[in-house]
């Protein structure tokens, strides 16, 4: 061997240490269908009072950011999709359930005006009856109420009139007990809120007011006195994860339009773990598979090109992990493909190799001959497989995506590994007696 | 070991036995056809739009009760398949799209009469997305063959370009035939299994014609292009079949090992490489020759 063999033995040595320490020392990311998680898509909708817009859904990406924050899910990816659709990936998230229903809800507050029927329901559906006692804006509503317990204990009949608060009136809500010990939320109304809050426990005194959370009363406590300092509470039947939901939802604000969940890839951490484990095991038979077939077929050099496949594991395995790409199931299947194709251009080279030691050339020039005659056709075939494969980045999910970029990076290094590593560890043993021994080289 | 003197006289008459080759892959392809029209296509959820549930449950429980619970829901047609281990109580439900709050209302039936339900795994899209990656997978399939087709075109001319597609359409073909004889469900992993084998195929393919190209120029003057094909591809054997042999013993330990949630996935692709060696052995280059024979 000259020297500059030498230094190509070294460094390939030294990029092969590095390697496996990278490997070991820095953890793949794994995706959701390997971790467990949730994929969703949401779609904005229009309603009477608003069609959605830019400003619409930007807001609505805003609230849902919050309310993910509110949840501590690590590393969520929460992107805007064509016109009006939302992404949401939610790795490791414990109970998509509840996450689901705490994003999807638009979660509007209001807070309306109300009095108590002072008749039955079927004199004041009949004609103007309510209109003519309560005003124009008013309409019949029922709602559930509780008893100490929390149990149903009925149904109450109200009649509701103009919303006079919202929840974007809100400054302050959180978490706070009642005297049973029951999850309660206070809240506190911003300035122009609180004044709001106390012209209308001023005026209705003496009468509910009736607390709406989507639509649904959830509460309509009677006013005893003006409350001045807009502080209150809200009561109602929560359990503790309900009330940090709303919570949660009220500091997030309420979606500016409502949103439909059109579609929603879920999988349990156990699956995806059982799919890690499986994948391994498969990853380390391939690999001994291909090996013990170069080894028969080919034998020293077979054996060589075996030991470049292993670093090539462990390369793309780094830049994998370096650059902090996404492992997902596909991508473990397109590495192990991979696996099988890193040695087509060994396989290229040494078909190539056994023609030119046929022609006559001896061993030093035939492995010359045979590694620069084979380039082009290696680099035509690999290009046409990323050719294939490259579109996929764009096409659906991000488990695909994994699937295009470990294809795409493992090609590329499966060159460098079967033309630049194999050459180097062959011409090492150039003028060996390894070399010279027919048996061990090809026929 | 073989006698490679032996070797330089024996050339194999492939391009001569066209017709067998193409019967062969006919037949395949028919056969796929009439299953396609007789069984229907089962198009997956990722195109058709519906929803998937995969539970397990604590207790034994039959597929008749989960019909029944989601009767009591009003959902009518469904799917529902035992999968992975019989001690594991692990069934996979197919139905049409549920609505979220519904599906939540059907767990907790299911858990208040069935016993303890664990979802593995849910897969809910709706049809407006399906439609979509519907018409995404077709335009990336047609514009990766239109690609392939200009790089080869590139690199070699026209013809040769034409003569891959063949190939190429008739690896897809006969790999769809193979997908609706077995039943195989139609989803995206379908249309990235379809993609990689295109991709890889043309690989064998472009060892032959490279040497085709090679031999050509060595023996141009002397040989007809049948003999220069037949040459070409009985010298290019042992490499073809020898790179996709690699891949599909890869492929092999993931079909063995991989678990249920992949094996599909490799299994069409173990029949879409093994069927592109075939096509880059037998049918581009005999095709490329049925060219050259028109042109001349």
């Amino acid at each position: 061997m000259n020297v500059k063999q030498k230094l190509k033995l070294l460094g390939v040595i030294i990029l092969a240490i590095v390697s496996v320490v990278i490997v070991i020392n820095k953890p793949i990311k794994l995706g959701l269908d390997l971790q467990g998680g949730s994929r969703l898509v949401l779609e904005c909708q229009d309603t009477q009072s608003r069609k959605v817009d830019d400003q619409a859904v930007i807001g609505a990406l805003e609230v849902i950011r919050n309310r993910i924050d509110g949840l501590g899910i690590t590393e969520p990816v929460i992107q805007r999709k064509g016109q009006e659709q939302i992404i949401i990936e939610m790795p490791g998230v414990k109970d998509p359930e509840r996450a689901i229903k705490l994003i999807g809800e638009t979660a509007m507050l209001e807070f309306a005006r109300a009095d108590v029927p002072i008749a039955s329901e079927e004199v004041l559906a009949s004609g103007n009856r309510l209109t003519e006692l309560y005003g124009t804006n008013s309409r019949l509503a029922k709602y559930d109420i509780y008893d100490r317990r929390g149990n149903l204990a009925g149904q109450k009949t109200i009649i509701l009139k103009e919303t006079v608060l919202t929840g974007a009136d809100l400054k302050f809500a959180g978490i706070g007990y009642d005297s049973y010990g029951a999850p309660m939320i206070n809240i506190e109304f911003t300035a122009e809120g609180g004044n709001k809050f106390y012209n209308v426990t001023e005026k209705d005194t003496g009468k509910p007011l009736a607390i709406i959370l989507d639509g649904k009363i959830i509460s309509a406590p009677n006013i005893n006195e003006p409350i001045r300092g807009g502080k209150a509470q809200i009561t109602g039947k929560f359990t503790m994860e309900e009330a940090t939901d709303l919570v949660i939802k009220l500091k997030a604000g309420s979606l500016p339009v409502p949103v439909t969940i059109v579609s929603n890839q879920t999988i349990g951490p156990s699956l995806g773990q059982d799919s890690v484990d499986k994948s391994k095991i498969a990853g380390i038979w391939s690999l001994f598979l291909v090996a013990i077939f170069m080894i028969i077929y080919y034998r020293l050099p077979g054996l060589l090109a075996s030991l470049a496949l292993l670093l090539y594991a462990f390369l793309v395995s780094a830049l994998f992990s370096l650059g902090n790409f996404t492992l997902t199931l596909p991508g473990i299947a397109g590495f192990i493909i991979t696996l099988g194709m890193a040695v087509d251009a060994n396989i290229l080279i040494f078909e190539r190799l056994k023609e030119e030691l046929h022609s006559g050339k001896n061993i030093r020039m035939a492995i010359e001959a045979g590694f620069s005659r084979a380039f082009l056709t290696i680099f035509d075939a690999n290009i046409t497989t990323i050719i294939a494969v490259l579109p996929l980045l764009w096409l659906g999910t991000g488990t695909i995506k994994g699937f295009a970029v470990v294809m795409v990076l493992g090609i590329l290094v499966s060159m460098f590994s079967a033309i630049v590593v194999t050459r180097v560890l062959m011409e090492a043993l150039v003028g060996t007696e390894l070399i010279k021994n027919k048996f061990l080289v090809l026929q | 070991m073989k006698n490679t003197e032996d070797k330089k006289q024996k050339v194999y008459k492939i391009v001569e036995k066209s017709g067998l080759w193409y019967a062969m892959s006919g037949i395949i392809v028919v056969a796929g056809i009439l299953a396609i029209i007789f069984s229907g296509l089962n198009v997956g959820i990722d195109f058709t739009g519906g929803t998937n549930l995969m539970i397990k449950s604590d207790k034994t429980v039959s597929t008749g009760q989960i019909r029944d619970e989601l009767k009591a829901m009003g959902i009518e047609k469904s799917v529902i398949q035992r999968t992975g281990k019989e001690s594991e109580n692990i069934c996979l439900i197919r139905m049409p799209e549920l609505e979220n709050a519904k599906r939540v209302q059907l767990i907790e039936n299911m858990n208040r009469n069935l016993g303890g339900i664990e979802v593995l795994e849910v897969d809910h899209i709706g049809p407006s997305i399906g439609e979509e990656l519907k018409q995404q997978s077709l335009w990336i399939i047609l514009t990766v063959l239109g690609l392939l087709l200009v790089y080869i075109t590139f690199r070699f001319e026209f013809w040769s370009g034409c003569a891959t597609i063949i190939a190429l359409i008739h690896d897809t073909l006969v790999t769809l035939g193979f997908i609706a004889l077995f039943g195989y469900e139609i989803d995206i992993a379908v249309i990235v299994a379809i993609l990689t084998i295109m991709g890889y195929s043309i690989n064998d393919t472009i060892v032959v014609f490279d040497r085709i190209r090679e031999n050509s120029a060595i023996h141009k003057k002397r040989l007809p292009f049948v003999d220069i094909a037949n040459l070409s591809i009985t010298q290019t054997l042992s490499r073809s079949i020898n790179t996709s042999f690699t891949v599909l013993l890869a492929i092999m330990a993931l079909i063995i090992f991989g678990g249920a949630t992949i094996k599909v996935f490799a299994v069409v692709l173990f029949v879409g490489i093994a069927t592109g060696t075939y096509s880059s052995i037998f049918i581009a280059a005999p095709t490329l020759a049925a060219f050259k024979k028109i042109k001349i």
